[in-house]
């Protein structure tokens, strides 16, 4: 039999900052007066917020103005997350918002009810029933783009065997899973910010998610 | 020089953790205690966990410290993160590590290289960050001074002494800046922070680039470079408030 080598990558780009590259990309900003003015929140709620881990730091890009310094958040992502706050605030508290909305990758959590087969096997495949929002992210990402792309079950569930380690330590936010085929077998590599992995052609890139949209799709998704 | 050892053990009936005791010169290795006491000088080896640790001497410890109470009235030097229930400090405490606690009394000295997480903060005394960059805290008193290098984040901030930030946020900053004590002789008059961001903002004796609040009021001895108001406004006649934005109501002081 034939010696396989696996090999899970985790990688860095080092042409330019996650920043940067998240700054040139994300050109539709929101300033925080108009946050707050948008949305009727508070200058303390907003700090309050992001203190409890509810709004990732990640999200308040500083950017010089004529006025000295100016904060900008991502429109899209800051409007929806203030709204979800606004929300769910009277029936959670604040500690169980932050589980919800803005998980650690360590962070404990249970798998909704899946037909897929593959979320169904995680437990077994990691030997315990606890499982946490990096690897329940990176599962429900996989097993999407499993069925989109045909990728066969045993591949999957090795692949998620092999990834489970790396993702230790890795946070949520700001954090893509780019899966690839490199002959028969299937890769996955994660990368920070909006920067994409390069490879050369005899590579076969079957899709990318960030973990923290799986885990909110994952959420989401009907029970 | 005579040295003298004296390391006491009291294996407590409903504890089976020892109580240690350093009356004269002492090393404890890594590991968990009930009460840890130094009168002495000591040193703990690695990480150490005690129910409550209890400084008059010096103590060094090479690894962080976990306690639900830790007072020190001497001097102590740790060389990890420090976690307690509650800190009181009427000496000296450098923690090169960050620091996370319920509530902590400075009245003595404190440095801490890195971030702080607290939920009531009181300092009397002069509490230093210099690795970290934030303090965050539900609850903040500064009757002495606080010096970082980056953010203090509060749902209310209370100062009557000086605050050396780049950037204070919160709900409520209260900052009245005077000259008393001490500090007279060695800072000078006024706290100055760049920015200032709050719900309710009340200054005296502050000088700030930027202050963007809702509720605002700038004291005597206030110099603001750009401030930004969208609620009730009140400058006293001793500040100075270069540029002025926002859909403030301007009330006479």
């Amino acid at each position: 039999m034939s010696k396989q080598c696996y090999v899970v990558h985790v990688a860095e780009t080092k042409h330019c900052s996650a920043k940067e590259v998240r700054m040139e990309q994300e050109t539709d900003l929101i300033s925080k007066k108009d946050l707050l003015s948008e949305t009727g929140i508070s200058y303390g709620q907003l700090y309050r917020w992001k203190r409890e881990r509810l709004i990732p730091e990640e999200w308040f890009i500083k950017q010089a103005s004529f006025t000295g310094q100016e904060t900008f958040f991502p429109r899209e992502k800051i409007l929806k997350r203030v709204q979800e706050i606004l929300a769910l605030k009277e029936r959670h508290s604040l500690d169980e918002l932050a589980g919800m909305l803005s998980p650690d990758a360590a962070t404990s959590m249970g798998i909704p009810a899946s037909d897929d087969p593959l979320l169904a096997r995680l437990p077994a495949l990691l030997g315990r029933d606890a499982v946490s929002a990096g690897e329940a992210a990176f599962t429900w990402g996989l097993a999407q783009i499993g069925r989109l792309e045909h990728v066969p079950q045993k591949s999957l569930e090795d692949l998620v065997k092999r990834t489970i380690p790396v993702l230790v330590g890795l946070k949520l936010v700001d954090t893509v899973c780019t899966v690839y085929r490199l002959g028969s077998t299937w890769h996955a590599v994660f990368t920070r910010g909006s920067t994409r992995p390069l490879f050369d052609s005899g590579v076969t890139v079957s899709g990318s998610f960030t973990l923290e949209e799986a885990i909110s799709d994952m959420r989401a998704s009907p029970c | 020089m005579l040295m003298t050892l004296c390391i006491s053990f009291h294996n407590r009936k409903d504890n089976i953790m020892n109580d240690i005791r350093i009356d004269g010169t002492g090393t404890i290795g890594a590991g968990e205690y009930g009460l840890v006491k130094v009168d002495g000088v000591g040193r703990c080896k690695g990480d150490l966990r005690a129910e409550s640790v209890h400084v008059d001497g010096i103590f060094r410890c090479r690894g962080g410290i976990h306690t639900r109470r830790l007072d020190c009235d001497g001097v102590v030097r740790m060389h990890g993160p420090l976690q307690a229930g509650w800190i009181g400090i009427d000496g000296m405490l450098r923690v090169e590590g960050s620091l996370t606690t319920e509530a902590m009394e400075c009245d003595g000295m404190l440095t801490v290289y890195g971030d702080v997480k607290a939920r009531e903060l009181d300092v009397d005394g002069l509490m230093t960050v210099r690795g970290g960059t934030k303090i965050e805290a539900t609850k903040i008193t500064c009757e002495g001074m606080i010096r970082l290098n980056g953010e203090i984040s509060a749902d209310s901030i209370e100062a009557d002494g000086f605050i050396r930030a780049k950037e204070i946020v919160g709900e409520t900053v209260r900052i009245k800046s005077r000259r008393f004590g001490l500090f007279a002789f060695v800072m000078r008059r006024s706290s100055r922070i760049p920015l200032i961001e709050a719900t309710t903002i009340e200054l005296q004796g502050v000088r700030a680039e930027t202050v963007n609040g809702q509720d605002v009021t700038i004291g005597r001895g206030c110099r603001i470079e750009r401030l930004d108001c969208s609620g009730n406004l009140r400058i006293a006649r001793g500040a100075k408030v270069k540029t002025l934005t926002g859909g403030y109501t301007l009330h006479k002081e």
